[in-house]
């Protein structure tokens, strides 16, 4: 019985590269003799694992196994993008086709021809380093691991919902172009989490371990998921999540806050990741996520933030949800500033946003910055954040490389906000919300009281601007953030944010209190 | 597309598969399609792309535990290997002592057929409506963007105890937001296949969003609003997911514990679940078989009922409303074809009504803020304007709302006779403009 003529290997057998390599070779000379200008494929592997128990019950437990490719061309001066997992001969050329009718269905639409940046055709191979892999550990194990993370939230008395999680991803992926480029990856991610939830008649609280939205997750082995801790932290959010019922509300006004290193994250992300991406920059997703107030005409010279405020893109990173060895496009991975002293100095970008910045931007001449990437094999590659990465503080560098303890008794009235829970930014991502889970009251350096409901909200290069002391390395993590949306057809991406707790003054807090 | 019968051939091979392998119950999932778009920003087409890809899922329950696989490859091999991955993960399972069984064989309703006429226009056709959009914005110095999509999707469903459902869908989408000086402007219209969109009607109302108005300063507080329907269908999708879901409801986290027969909101506010509407991408079942039905959620503004899957319904012993997502779902059931029952109000007689207040075409980036009370926040986005005098009397700044959609809604002013099909296929709305009495605002950014 045969339903679709494929040549793929087997998914639970392993990838065979080889198999790729007949794909990519079909694909390569169907773009030969389609005359394009430029062309590059991305055929993959996907599979993912995910596990999620509650109260005591393993409500989840699935396996997903996806394979396809996707081809870009540059015809008649346009891009055309097809994608499918149709794997024959066949197939592959109907879909080389199907991406030049439709660059050739954008060229009759006025525009200036694609022109990406030279660079060399990369040959090469990544594969994260892990001492475990996540794929080989048993699901039995995994399964008991999570139900025991589940189980040490209900000792406390009053929990409505106890949760525990766990995800892990492999993608094996080739890049090839008709510039030469051919490189095979394997990415290995994996990571997981627990909730507590607290109900009453007219409150609902929730706490999560090490992070919300599903936990802390990473490129690299189980062996980190397993020094998560997660049983050990169970019961102490469980009480969390039952205090938080009876805790304060947030006050409203204006406070000195310090924001944990897992809120600051979803900060970097979204107020300085997406704002500094170059597709927004040229407008090229005004249809969908919005423009940014970072124009191209502030490069080099916009105050950002205080001069303590260094950002980073870096998908070099070890452990970093964004870190990879060459991006979607083939360019190599790197580490480039964005704020450098508090000054707007380069945004992400792709070869053809690069070329574009060149082209319009005084002074402009660097190269692609590696940040390309596409969610699976079916999605259009475009520029999505790597690691980025609000550097730590540094006693040679900024001034200071803060102990949090010492930045607790530094302040005197504020308020120290972890663990995002909700969070809202405008289309040029500058007039920004976040609320937390849990927040305490700061009192002449003292944590004091627990609140709940806290929320925050400012403009972004005022917020970054008041800040004036972030703590050192020691307090560092690159937090993962699997759950970034962006294009059309919209696409889901994993970026990673280092971060360690800093502090900003003068803050509005309290919304709900005004 | 591969059709109903080899769709009922491969979740048929699926079945004996489970069956061979000792398999006590099984569902099987097919879906795939194709979907188009042609994206285009700065006045010119930037991104078209094409996905073809068909999805099998496969179901093993062994006893009460549950494993679930999924995989692209549907050929003979790739249909095994996705059945004897799922039976090995419910093998290594735990008990799930809420599960009771699959649905059982049904009959569906029959749902409306394209019309004579309706079809794709493609990719050359989706240009050539970029062109009227962009060469309209040019005439009036504006920066078109945007995205023209067109979709042909197939869904089967089938499990161990008969069940066999089909569907065949499509959905066709075009938006468009023009960006000048005083601002931006945005319009679209969603429907199942491009010939039905009239591009000159989104071209017309964005240009008109980005070019009304001199801007004005408008401080954060407290107004009365007009929410045109994209802005209803944001805050509905709250509604919907933290409502009446049967999960969260019976986990205490809903905002409708406690509250089913009570008068939660105005009287004038009424909100079904009908899957069966032609004006929107009616579907005759869910994705574990079940037929729907129209439920009603909120009946002249009391809290009426809460939607319910085959495993939730049997856990909270309610009947399954036929509201089940994709297996394994840790989200629960949730209406997906809400429509918010149109008033008699034509939107400019709305607003003569304003005293002072603000149109709002669209919110952006709407998160909760509390659970119980509903309140979320957001900003407004691409034409917010302002009403004194039941005239508009110039643009706004964007502004953040922090508000409960729960006392929102209890003061409801006028409901538009403007019903509009939107979101996505996999979760439509139909919506009507709202005028509520007042909606708090509390802050500003800088542009409009």
């Amino acid at each position: 019985m045969v339903f679709t003529d494929r040549v793929g290997s087997s998914p639970t057998s392993g990838t065979s590269f080889m198999n790729f390599d007949h794909i990519a070779h079909t694909a390569l000379n169907a773009l030969e003799l389609s005359r394009v200008s430029y062309g590059d494929l991305k055929v993959g592997q996907y599979q993912k694992e995910h596990i999620a128990t509650k109260d005591g019950v393993v409500e989840a437990m699935e396996s997903n196994d996806s394979m396809g490719y996707g081809i870009r061309v540059v015809k008649d001066g346009r891009w055309g993008f097809a994608a499918s997992s149709d794997l024959s001969s066949a197939g592959i050329h109907a879909t080389v086709k199907k991406a030049v009718v439709l660059a050739r269905a954008a060229a009759t639409v006025k525009a200036d021809p694609v022109i990406l940046t030279q660079e060399s055709p990369l040959r090469g191979t990544y594969k994260t380093p892990y001492a475990e892999d996540p794929f080989t550990v048993s699901m039995d194990e995994k399964v008991s691991f999570l139900l025991a993370a589940d189980e040490s939230q209900r000792r406390v008395k009053h929990l409505k919902i106890s949760q525990a999680y766990y995800t892990g991803w492999k993608q094996e992926k080739l890049f090839a172009s008709t510039q030469g480029h051919w490189i095979t990856q394997t990415l290995v991610e994996c990571g997981g989490g627990i909730e507590a939830t607290a109900t009453n008649a007219s409150d609902v609280q929730s706490r999560s371990f090490p992070n919300s939205f599903r936990g802390q997750f990473v490129t690299g082995g189980f062996e980190n998921v397993r020094g998560m801790k997660l049983i050990d932290n169970g019961q102490r959010i469980a009480e969390e999540a039952v205090a938080l019922l009876s805790a304060d509300e947030c006050p409203g006004g204006k406070r000195d806050i310090i924001l944990d290193g897992n809120q600051l994250a979803l900060q970097i992300h979204e107020s300085c990741g997406h704002a500094t991406e170059g597709d927004r920059a040229l407008g090229w997703e005004a249809s969908y996520a919005g423009t940014t107030f970072l124009t191209p005409d502030k490069l080099g010279i916009f105050r950002y933030g205080a001069p303590i405020v260094n950002l980073t893109a870096d998908a070099t990173v070890p452990l970093g949800l964004g870190t990879f060895g060459y991006d979607d496009e083939g360019v190599a991975a790197q580490r480039r500033y964005l704020v450098r002293n508090g000054i707007f100095v380069d945004y992400q970008t792709s070869r053809e946003v690069a070329s574009i910045l060149q082209k319009t931007v005084p002074g402009y001449d660097r190269s692609s910055g590696g940040t390309v990437r596409s969610e699976g094999w079916g999605h259009l590659p475009m520029i999505r954040m790597t690691n980025i990465n609000l550097e730590p503080g540094d006693n040679a560098q900024s001034g200071k490389a803060w102990k949090l303890s010492d930045l607790l008794a530094d302040t005197k009235n504020g308020i120290f906000f972890s663990t995002n829970k909700s969070w809202s930014i405008d289309d040029k991502r500058l007039n920004f919300q976040f609320g937390t889970e849990i927040a305490w009251e700061i009192k002449n350096g003292k944590r004091g009281r627990m609140l709940k409901n806290a929320t925050y909200t400012g403009m972004t290069p005022v917020f970054w601007g008041s800040c004036d002391a972030i703590c050192g390395r020691d307090h560092w993590v690159v937090w993962g953030t699997p759950n970034c949306g962006k294009g059309q057809p919209s696409q889901l991406m994993h970026t990673g944010h280092g971060a360690s707790p800093a502090r900003f003054r003068g803050v509005d807090v309290g919304v709900l209190k005004r | 597309m591969l059709g109903k019968q080899k769709l009922k051939a491969m979740t048929g091979y699926a079945l004996k598969e489970a069956k061979r392998l000792g398999v006590g119950e099984a569902e099987v999932v097919i879906w795939g399609g194709t979907e188009e778009l042609t994206r285009f920003a700065q006045n010119h087409i930037h991104q078209s792309v094409s996905l073809t890809d068909t999805q099998i899922h496969v179901r093993c329950i062994l006893g009460r535990k549950i494993g679930v696989a999924r995989a692209n490859r549907t050929d003979p091999i790739g249909i095994r290997t996705a059945v004897a991955r799922a039976k090995m993960l419910a093998t290594l399972q735990r008990e799930d002592p809420h599960f009771h069984s699959l649905p059982t064989r049904n009959t569906y309703r029959r749902i409306s057929r394209p019309r004579k006429g309706d079809k794709h226009i493609g990719s050359s056709g989706r240009a050539q409506a970029i062109a009227i959009i962009i060469r309209n914005a040019l005439e009036h110095d504006l920066v078109a963007s945007g995205a023209f999509s067109e979709s042909d999707s197939e869904l089967g469903v089938a499990n161990s105890h008969g069940v066999w459902a089909y569907h065949i869908g499509a959905a066709a989408s075009l938006s468009s937001i023009v960006m000048g000086e005083r601002g931006s402007g945005f319009a679209s219209q969603n429907t199942k296949f491009g010939s039905g969109i009239t591009t000159n009607e989104v071209s017309d109302t964005a240009i008109y969003k980005a070019t009304h108005g001199e801007f004005v300063d408008v401080p954060a507080g407290e107004y009365e609003v007009i929410l045109e329907p994209p802005a209803v269908a944001e805050l509905l999708d709250f509604f919907g997911w933290l409502g009446p879901n049967a999960r969260i409801y019976h986990e205490d986290v809903s905002f409708y514990q406690g509250n089913i027969g009570k008068q939660l909101f105005d009287s004038s506010l009424t909100i079904v679940d009908d899957p069966f509407q032609a004006a929107g991408y009616p579907m005759a079942f869910d994705y574990e078989g079940t037929p729907k039905k129209k439920i009603t959620l909120v009946n002249r503004g009391v809290a009426q009922n809460v939607v319910y899957d085959s495993y939730h319904g049997h856990k909270y012993g309610k009947e399954n409303t036929g509201h089940a997502l994709l297996a394994p779902n840790t989200w629960g059931p949730i209406p997906t074809h809400m429509v918010l029952l149109p008033g008699k109000q034509n939107v400019s007689a709305m607003i003569k009504r304003v005293k002072r207040g603000l149109l709002i075409t669209r919110f952006w980036y709407t998160r909760v803020v509390h659970h119980k009370k509903l309140i979320l926040t957001g900003m407004t986005r691409d034409g917010t304007f302002f009403i004194e005098h039941g005239t508009i009397v110039g643009r706004a700044r964007n502004l953040r709302y922090t508000e409960s959609v729960l006392e929102a809604l209890k003061d409801i002013r006028g409901i538009g006779n403007d019903l509009s099909l939107e979101g996505s296929e996999g979760s439509p709305s139909l919506v009507p403009t709202l005028h509520l009495g007042k909606f708090r605002f509390t802050g500003v950014t800088q542009h409009g």
